[in-house]
């Protein structure tokens, strides 16, 4: 079939996969009552209760308020979050970037390691390194990422003052608020350096460290089981014993034959993982206190505030198709089988 | 045929599956970390049993935490006498609250994941046994709920989910009040059957096309019964496999919910509940938040090893199993 | 003897297994001649399959080479494979001694071209002369005049990076520029001579439209096809020894027998020896010189393929060529099951399902005895027992 027709099938089935994303946002919609539904239509104060009702038909049969939810939805309007002020258009506008920033930090570092420690596991089968990587990514898979945090946070800053919570230092907030800085792309780090201001990026990344920590301590578990028996499913397959019979060297074979194959359940893996971090990153935004969205749909959760997170919720989805079909290229690009498809 | 021979003949069919089975305990014995597991799960086990002995119940609801010295204050105060692990906010008995904390934890974890496992084994059940278009529609709407963001969709049901539940079966209402943890458990039930929906219909889609499948069939016996019979039976050890490790997720978001602060009421003997209750007396006071220490390292602890049981468990039935399921 | 390509003595090779430790090969003596088939012949588990990869010292974990030796003449002379080092044992695998096996299309792995996979092994063993003819290919172009200024200098830079790799296959910088986008277009000329090698070793495997098939991948391959590449694989280094694990096994008859003829003119043209293992007797009788009967990881029977027929001495022998179905005769079968590797019967294994055996052959081993000419039996029946 080749690639480019299976892209282009790809790509086309990504719409049906977001109606299917709004359909399940809607039905937890429907949970609340008309008058608790109304914020979501609006994104600014002003209407009364009862006329948005009317406006937007908020009692009418499920189809009709689905095709108005939808329409504002297609016009941008995300509704109106109570707990910050704002309407959740320009919230999600303006707090991506803090959580895109950890999601940067984590996501390479959390596959690449979890890939490595995966193969050497494989390779090394039942050798001290072996059952070292399995204890550490139990362990750390069966860590609640609020109390790990929190007890790092508890160490390293209340104790030993070396980091402090949050995403950027005081003094870094006064430069930017005087007026100096301009904000390129909303990462701190990157920021930092377009302005010339090396000391604003290592602030914070000093103020990254922990949070990526947490966050790839806890997932790197995922990568690293999966790494490792996919590895030794690969070492074990006849084309790789045909390999040693060419006289290949062992890690010739490991690298050009076992490894390709074995990767490929990891980068299905990887995928999920972007899609699992939104959930950690909910509970270590709040624990650092990182302004991002995560923090925000915490925040909102308790107040019930329900536009933001619902809002939070499609953006989640929206995320997690598009990094599906990332993987799902990757894929194919990598096992040849998969096109024919 | 009389009963002794049916008897008979079913121990007869059954000893493979028993042989098989005590070879899989006698593996499992000879690993350290699974050991480690089971004792952990042992011991919370005994720890929920004699909850009634080590934490005497000292009101109407026994799940409802005492306050020590029958006092409200709201700053916690370190381990004592009357408190071993010290006192939460409000002087809420922390010792209390992680002895029936794990009724609940054990409770949250077996209600979730059995409730999962039945929803997942009739949809995916029949969605893979039937095939065609039903296949297709159910697991598309399968796949967007198992891949969407647990916790993220968890929340967005706990706090949608009302307080009141009615049902309308025509004749009669049916009325539900649903506590916070209620809602909690009903969320992660939401959120989790879409993994053994496709667990469930990725077995019998394998055992479907297996030969004695076929001829079961051609022998007469009715859908209902090669489903039991046959298909069962084959997808129960990667079942147990994803039931502990999944036990162990269930408690981390409950408590992570609770965390956030939508999870079980205030006062409620639930170990997340009482790291939500320290949360003032952590973040609020940077310059002493170790003074505070117990209130959530108690709790968090507690979480983690429970969690962390379930883990070993999990993880070695899988190194266990794996070769064994591949011999087939 | 002198005229041994291959000598194997006193193998043997365990698995330890969680059930318990299966003796696959116990005590065998084999010996492979120089231009000639042998045929290793025996049912399912009887050791064929193990010994062929012990040769390659390729027996996969759980097993284990407990004993014996492999001398085998190459081109440094007499040399015990078991005794040597994992250099010089990736130097023969592939190079001196290649193996192919049974089902092709799990064999080639299938992220991988037809021809990424054929020209890997000439890569891996003809580097330095690849890169020699490379280079005086560069010198020529560059003495020809027909480069002009800005040409040359990017001939010279190929020329120096290829020498570069010459002298030290390992170094950094050669491992870059493999991946550096620009500078990799000097590894075309080195594609060109690999692509070159696989289409005429796919011409001489008789493949149709070989250009085509190299840019194949294996699951667009027929059986057939995918074990012609599979040959190809093995056969282009030129080895001396071809082992062969059941390669036509999985194969549609005709085609079958397509692929013994390829197999017979390639030993022919190429020169090599070959070690066929099959569990075929109809086969043996085609294709080999000379066939071993195994049963249950010891040798019942080594001899001439027309002389086994004739006369065949070892009861198991006699029982697989009276097995095989004849119109009009009756359907003759061996009793019994093949032992089990972790507790074989002591004594002669096949002992048990012998119609002819009597108590010495329960208690002891035989000794491997040449009864005629060039014929040898492991039998009470005929030789002296092992003490």
């Amino acid at each position: 079939m080749g690639m480019r027709a299976f892209l282009i099938r790809r790509v086309l089935l990504v719409i049906p996969t977001l109606v299917g994303v709004t359909l399940l946002i809607f039905a937890v919609l429907q949970f609340f009552s008309p008058e608790q539904r109304a914020a979501i239509f609006v994104d600014r104060p002003g209407l009364s209760i009862d006329e948005i009702i009317d406006v937007y038909q908020l009692r009418a049969p499920v189809w009709i308020q689905y095709a108005n939810w939808m329409r504002t939805i297609l016009q941008g309007n995300l509704g109106w979050s109570n707990s910050i002020g704002m309407p959740v258009r320009d919230v999600l506008i303006q707090k991506w970037p803090a959580t895109a920033e950890l999601v940067l930090f984590t996501a390479p570092i959390t596959i690449l390691l979890g890939i490595y420690l995966g193969i050497k596991s494989a390779v090394h089968r039942d050798k001290p390194l072996d059952h070292a990587t399995r204890v550490v990514s139990i362990v750390g898979w069966s860590l609640p990422s609020f109390w790990f945090g929190t007890i790092l946070l508890a160490v390293f800053w209340g104790w030993l003052h070396l980091v402090e919570s949050g995403q950027i230092s005081g003094p870094v907030i006064q430069y930017i608020n005087s007026g100096h800085f301009i904000k390129y792309t909303g990462f701190m780090t990157l920021d930092g350096l377009l302005n010339g201001q090396l000391w604003i990026t290592l602030d914070a990344l000093k103020h990254l460290i922990l949070p990526v920590t947490v966050l790839v301590t806890i997932q790197i578990a995922l990568i690293v089981r999966l790494m490792r028996s996919s590895m030794l499913e690969s070492l074990n397959k006849p084309y790789v014993i045909m390999a040693r019979a060419k006289g290949l060297a062992q890690n010739e074979v490991i690298s050009k034959h076992a490894r390709r194959t074995a990767l490929i359940p990891a980068i299905t893996m990887s995928g999920l993982l972007v899609a699992g971090m939104l959930n950690g990153l909910v509970i270590t935004e709040t624990v650092f206190g990182i302004p991002g969205l995560g923090n925000w749909a915490a925040a909102a959760a308790i107040q019930l505030d329900i536009p933001a997170v619902l809002g939070f919720a499609l953006f989640s989805g929206v995320i997690f198709v598009f990094s599906n079909l990332i993987v799902d290229v990757l894929y194919a690009y990598i096992d040849p089988r998969i096109r024919l498809d | 045929m009389s009963p002794g021979s049916r008897f008979n003949e079913f121990r007869v069919r059954l000893k493979p599956s028993l042989d098989e089975f005590k070879f899989m305990v006698k593996r499992l014995r000879k690993s350290p970390l699974s050991m480690l597991g089971i004792a952990i799960i042992v011991f919370f086990l005994a720890v929920a049993f004699l909850a009634p002995v080590l934490a005497p119940a000292q009101g109407p609801n026994p799940f409802m935490m005492p306050h020590v010295n029958n006092s409200f204050e709201p700053t916690p105060r370190p381990p004592s006498a009357e408190a071993p692990f010290g006192t939460a906010q409000y002087q809420y008995d922390i010792y209390y609250g992680v002895v029936w904390g794990a009724i609940t934890a054990f409770r949250t974890g077996i209600f979730v994941t059995f409730s999962s496992i039945l929803i997942g084994l009739v949809i995916g059940g029949v969605s893979a046994y039937y095939g065609g278009v039903v296949d297709e529609i159910m697991m598309r709407f399968t796949d967007i709920i198992f891949a969407f963001p647990g916790l993220v969709l968890a929340m967005a049901f706990v706090i949608a989910l009302p307080q009141n539940l009615s049902i309308n079966l025509g004749l009669t209402t049916v009325s539900f009040v649903l506590s916070r943890l209620d809602r909690v458990l009903i969320a992660l039930v939401v959120v989790g059957w879409s993994g053994y929906a496709r667990l469930i219909r990725g077995e019998v889609l394998r055992v479907k096309t297996e030969d004695y499948v076929e001829a079961a069939k051609a022998v007469g016996c009715s859908d209902l019964r090669v489903m039991v019979r046959h298909i069962l039976p084959n997808a129960i050890y990667p079942l147990m496999i994803a039931a502990s490790l999944d036990i162990g997720a269930i408690v981390l978001s409950a408590a992570a919910l609770s965390f956030l602060g939508i999870g079980s009421d205030l006062g409620y003997a639930d170990w997340g509940q009482l790291i939500y209750a320290s949360r003032n007396y952590i973040y609020n006071t940077p310059q002493a938040p170790l003074a505070y220490w117990f209130t959530f390292a108690v709790p968090g602890a507690f979480i983690f090893t429970f969690v962390l049981g379930w883990n070993l468990l999990g993880d070695a039935l899988r190194d266990v199993l794996d070769p064994m399921l591949r011999r087939r | 003897m002198d005229s041994n390509l291959l000598d194997i003595n006193d193998l043997f090779v365990r698995f330890y297994t969680y059930e318990g430790t299966v003796k696959a090969i116990e005590g065998i003596k084999l010996e492979l001649r120089k231009g000639e088939t042998l045929g290793i012949v025996g049912e399912t588990g009887c050791g064929k399959s193990v010994t062929a990869l012990s040769v390659l010292v390729l027996v996969p974990p759980p097993g284990k080479i407990e004993g014996g030796s492999i001398l085998f003449k190459g081109e440094k002379g007499d040399e015990d494979v078991l005794k040597l080092k994992e250099n010089r044992l990736q130097d023969i695998r592939g190079e001196e001694i290649s193996m192919i096996f049974q089902e092709p299309r799990a064999y080639l792995n299938p992220v991988y071209t037809v021809e990424q996979q054929i020209s890997e092994a000439f890569l891996h063993h003809r580097a330095r002369q690849l890169v020699q003819s490379i280079i005086e290919d560069i010198d020529k172009e560059l003495q020809s005049g027909k480069a002009n200024g800005l040409g040359a200098r990017i001939l010279k830079s190929e020329k120096a990076l290829y020498k570069r790799w010459q002298k030290q296959p390992a170094s950094l910088t050669y491992a870059f520029a493999r991946k550096v986008p620009l500078v990799k277009r000097y590894r075309n000329r080195l594609k060109k001579k690999l692509k070159e090698t696989t289409v005429q070793i796919l011409k001489e495997m008789r493949i149709p439209d070989p250009e085509r098939v190299a840019h194949m991948y294996p699951h667009e391959l027929s059986g057939g096809m995918a074990q012609r590449v599979v040959i190809a694989s093995g056969l282009v280094c030129s080895p001396t020894l071809l082992l062969c694990d059941e390669p036509t096994t999985n194969l549609d008859v005709t085609v079958q027998a397509q692929i013994l003829n390829l197999i017979r003119e390639l030993k022919k043209e190429f020169g090599s020896s070959i070690c066929y293992i099959t569990h075929d007797m109809g086969v043996v009788a085609e294709l080999c010189d000379r066939v071993a009967v195994m049963y249950a990881g010891t040798v019942c029977e080594l001899a001439g393929v027309r002389e086994i027929f004739k006369n065949p001495l070892h009861p198991y022998t006699q029982g697989l060529l009276a097995s095989i179905p004849r119109p009009g005769k009756e359907f003759h079968y061996i009793e019994g099951f093949v032992p089990s590797g972790i507790n074989p019967p002591p004594g002669c294994r096949f002992s048990p399902r012998c119609g002819k055996a009597t108590d010495a052959c329960g208690r002891s081993r035989p000794q491997m005895v040449e009864v005629e000419k060039d014929h040898f039996v492991e039998c009470h029946l005929y030789g002296r027992a092992n003490a």
